[in-house]
């Protein structure tokens, strides 16, 4: 298409959607690229019929939650439009006795949880800028924090979705109840799909009571060793039920430990667990059973603490990720077994040594699922030490991954965010094919070139 | 039919001791737990690895046969039944616990291993598995895995597809996939999470990979009686609402009560109450305290007649056992019955248990009601005499319409059953034609012969006009 047509084509796609002055469109880019128009629908129809009118033109869309997470995927092939969901953020049912939420797909997650909070309830999701994530958003990238150690992630969370297709349509799946297996399950196939099925216009969740008593347990570590074991005898006792079992258990090497700098402690393995309980009695006991375990390997220091101070330190735990907030470039999630966490960390501190790399580890311990963090003035070295990790990660096997959820323009051109494909590939592309048959919805930004 | 020359070939793979054919070996494998439906397969056979059954599929698909996978056959609507004929692919044979892997909380198992014999090696080390549906004594996770089957425990510990993190299955076109594994979040779609729940006509899962979790310290039950079905109903949705998530809400009504306390197996269960529900909570001594008090405190405020505890084991299994009495018991009040088992809001309940209650009495049935009250998952159990000409096409009917009614105030036509044949009629009520089409898309990208399981799910008029 030539500028001029793409423009008319852009225009007729807008129509008399509300669009943001070039001036403002100045400040969205994806990988670099800017959009050549951006739109706020208000409602989940007027997302349907943009979609039509993009696919009858051929106009490629990138929806846009809070845009935390705009650093996942590769780059894109086209950035024609981005869709602003942000008015789409209305409460649709919420009520207390059924431990479940509907709302818009453009709602930030924070707000919703205000609402829920009022009435002892939470959506027990936690990933970092929950300040500026949408529901949306979090699902389409499968995004999640420390306790889904206990209560799971998007996908045992999500009950129903309704999804903007690119023909227009617009599609229900799931529902608002908490068991349902009538037909199968499209849903899941929306969670992580980074936008490339659907625009997620709709989202109901299930919730969980606000635990009645939660304290922080922590304890650092001179070597690696005992932290791995101790971490390891931590898991094999900690209950996995909701109310009694920790709700996040956490590690974090002597670089990310600095997340603990107010608290005063030296620098360390850190373990880091949020502990919830019934009554105040069995808070105590399952502290000091937690001291006895890490005494036993040789903790240097190992303490509790609650209240504000236990509130801040989850802040900032969630919030470590945001890389505008810490000092690295990049951030890889690494997805493995829960006994070779101790063995990642490990590789990754000497393959950072070797290429002289500024680096940090924290680890999702009891789910196997590590962030590495890294830094350097030489994309080159940084490229050879993802792959080297990524190659490490792979030869682990059980479907262990490396992802690169966020890196620089020089780094993003010479690596594949997602690593190779499996065998099963064929079937994800048959269904992006038949899902959305032009490729208009994120081109090129998932697995494969999808 | 299937010719003597295929019949060969399949016995060239399996041996003529793992291959049936003769008419009353066959008939066990006419019909599932939903006997209503019955259809004969040409041929049975039982593979003993993978390798078979790509064999089998190959085969199947060069000649063009039908061909289902089969677990324990408890599946309640119809989806194991061979309603083509064709091959029934049975795993009994595949019943090994492949690995135990305590340091990842993960057990892989082939597709005939039961959720009891998992947490039996579990235990081992204080750790469970999860999903708990009524058949799990004897139901395969194979099945379980096809139907992303339930259980007691889901309110709290969530549905098979919560704990089945990987699979290695054959795709209609022979190939072997593995999906998943132990670590989580693979990139890319969730086919994981597409294939449970696909009762079987997306391919066939040769290898599972669970999770498994550490079991609570203790439980404690709760046994309330009621004089009113929505005191009870009620009772349900306060308790979700106040914060106190038990592991377990059953409900039982006044005919289900009926029906154990008239067997051999009588619990001392009130005839004149109206319902009971039972509670269980998990947590140390003191937790269980606590949670039980609250508890009970809201089945008091709703009127309960009396309230009653336990936290030993055979006071628990006390409790429990009209519960457990319950489905076996319902032959005392009539020869046979339908149960379906649509799930409604729980906030529901009080609206529709009247109505379902009403509606029995209008149509001459009894229905007892039996069911996992926390997770509004009903299962009005339509009590019938099959001498009666007519009787059980309207039974059948009824239950259509109970699962209507549910859709009607927000719910679904299956909480953990499945759709079968059974209800796939209703499935142009409850999805658009535009979510029935897309269901289809996965349909043909996984089979496009249409070979495996088919005639499940969807109606077959509705799968013509999408296809056109």
């Amino acid at each position: 298409m030539s500028n001029k047509n793409s423009e008319l084509a852009i225009n007729r796609v807008i129509s008399n959607s509300e669009a943001l002055t070039s001036e403002e469109v100045e400040k969205f880019e994806v990988d670099g690229l800017k959009p050549k128009a951006v739109v706020i629908p208000k409602s989940m129809e007027e997302v349907a019929e943009i979609l039509k009118r993009a696919n009858d033109e051929g106009i490629s869309i990138i929806p846009w939650g809070g845009g935390t997470m705009m650093s996942l995927g590769n780059i894109p092939k086209r950035v024609d439009i981005i869709l602003l969901l942000k008015r789409l953020n209305k409460i649709i049912e919420y009520l207390p006795e059924e431990l479940v939420v509907t709302a818009e797909g453009g709602i930030i997650l924070d707000e919703l949880q205000k609402v829920l909070v009022n009435k002892g309830q939470f959506l027990p999701l936690d990933p970092p800028y929950s300040s500026l994530a949408t529901l949306g958003g979090v699902v389409a990238s499968n995004s999640f924090g420390p306790i889904r150690h206990l209560y799971g992630g998007v996908r045992d969370l999500l009950l129903g979705i309704k999804v903007a297709n690119s023909d227009g349509t617009l599609t229900k799946f799931g529902g608002k109840v908490v068991k349902n297996v009538a037909g199968y399950d499209i849903k899941k196939l929306y969670i992580g799909s980074i936008g490339t099925l659907g625009v997620i216009t709709q989202v109901t969740f299930k919730l969980a009571p606000l635990p009645e008593f939660e304290e922080s347990f922590l304890a650092v570590f001179n070597s690696i060793n005992d932290f791995v074991k101790a971490y390891k005898e931590v898991l094999m006792v900690s209950h996995s039920s909701i109310g009694i079992g920790p709700s996040a258990i956490e590690g974090f090497d002597p670089n990310s430990c600095e997340i603990l700098n107010s608290l005063n402690i030296s620098k360390g393995y850190l373990l880091a667990l949020k502990v919830l309980s019934i009554t105040k009695d069995s808070m105590r006991r399952r502290i000091s059973e937690l001291l006895e375990i890490v005494k036993k390997h040789d903790s240097i220091t190992a303490f509790s603490i609650n209240g504000s101070e236990h509130e801040s330190l989850w802040k900032k735990i969630q919030e470590y990720p945001n890389l505008s907030s810490n000092k690295f470039s990049i951030r890889c999630k690494i997805s493995t077994l829960i006994s070779k966490v101790g063995d990642v960390m490990d590789f990754t501190q000497k393959i950072s040594e070797k290429y002289a790399l500024q680096y940090s580890i924290t680890a999702h311990l009891g789910l196997g699922i590590l962030y590495t963090y890294f830094n350097s003035e030489n994309p080159y070295e940084l490229v050879k030490a993802i792959e080297e990790l990524r190659a490490y990660v792979l030869s682990i096997g059980s479907a262990s991954s490396l992802v690169v959820e966020c890196a620089p323009l020089s780094v993003k051109e010479k690596v594949d965010v997602w690593g190779p494909i499996r065998k099963d590939f064929f079937l994800m592309k048959a269904i992006k094919d038949r899902f959305d048959p032009k490729g208009i919805l994120n081109p090129g930004r998932f697995i494969g070139g999808i | 039919m299937i010719s003597d020359h295929i019949l060969k070939e399949l016995e060239s793979i399996v041996g003529i001791d793992r291959l049936l054919r003769k008419k009353e070996e066959l008939m066990v494998y006419e019909c599932d737990g939903q006997t209503f439906f019955k259809s004969m397969p040409d041929v049975v056979v039982l593979p003993t690895s993978r390798d078979e059954v790509v064999n089998i599929v190959n085969i199947c698909n060069k000649y063009n046969i039908p061909y289902l996978a089969r677990g324990a056959g408890t599946a309640l609507s119809g989806s194991a039944v061979p309603i083509r004929g064709g091959v029934v692919i049975a795993f009994a044979r595949m019943n090994s616990i492949l690995e135990v892997d305590f340091d990842n909380q993960r057990v892989v198992v082939e597709p005939y291993v039961t959720a009891p014999q998992i947490t039996a090696v579990a235990s081992e080390k204080g750790f469970f598995y999860a999903p708990d549906p009524a058949s799990y004594t004897v139901s395969s996770i194979g099945g379980n895995i096809a139907h992303n089957a339930g259980g007691n425990h889901c309110l709290k510990y969530g549905v098979t597809t919560n704990h089945v993190l990987g699979l290695e299955m054959v795709l209609p076109n022979g190939d072997v996939l593995e999906l998943g594994g132990k670590a989580l979040d693979p990139p890319g779609y969730d086919l994981v999470g597409l294939m449970v729940g696909s009762e079987g006509t997306l391919g066939i899962v040769t290898k599972a990979v669970v999770r498994i979790l550490r079991k609570p310290p203790a439980t404690a039950v709760i046994l309330a009686i009621f004089d009113s079905l929505v005191d009870a109903s009620n009772t349900v949705s306060e308790v979700i609402a106040v914060g106190k998530l038990p592991a377990v809400i059953e409900f039982m009504d006044k005919y289900a009560i009926k029906a154990v306390e008239s067997g051999v197996k009588a619990c001392g269960l009130p005839l004149d109450a109206e319902a009971i529900l039972l509670f269980e909570v998990d947590g140390f001594e003191d937790e269980l305290d606590v949670q039980s008090e609250k508890i009970i405190e809201i089945c008091k405020k709703n009127h309960a007649r009396s309230v009653e505890m336990a936290k030993d084991p055979d006071g628990m299994a006390k409790l429990m056992a009209g519960r457990k009495a319950a489905f076996g018991s319902m032959g005392n009040l009539a020869p046979s019955y339908v149960v379906d088992d649509g799930t409604i809001p729980r906030s529901k309940l009080p609206e529709v248990m009247p109505i379902i209650r009403k509606w029995g009495e209008e149509h001459g049935f009894m229905i007892a009601n039996v069911f996992h009250a926390g997770e509004g998952n009903l299962h009005p159990i339509i009590l019938y005499d099959p001498r009666v000409e007519g009787k059980e096409q309207e039974a059948l009917k009824l239950g259509l319409d109970i699962l209507k009614l549910c859709l009607d105030v927000g719910g679904t036509i299956t909480g953990e059953h499945g759709v079968g044949i059974e209800k796939a009629e209703l499935m142009p009520v409850q999805y658009s034609k535009d979510e029935l089409k897309r269901m289809l898309f996965i349909k043909e990208i996984f089979d496009p012969k249409g070979l495996c399981n088919p005639g499940k799910i969807f109606p077959e008029k509705e799968v013509k006009i999408l296809a056109s």
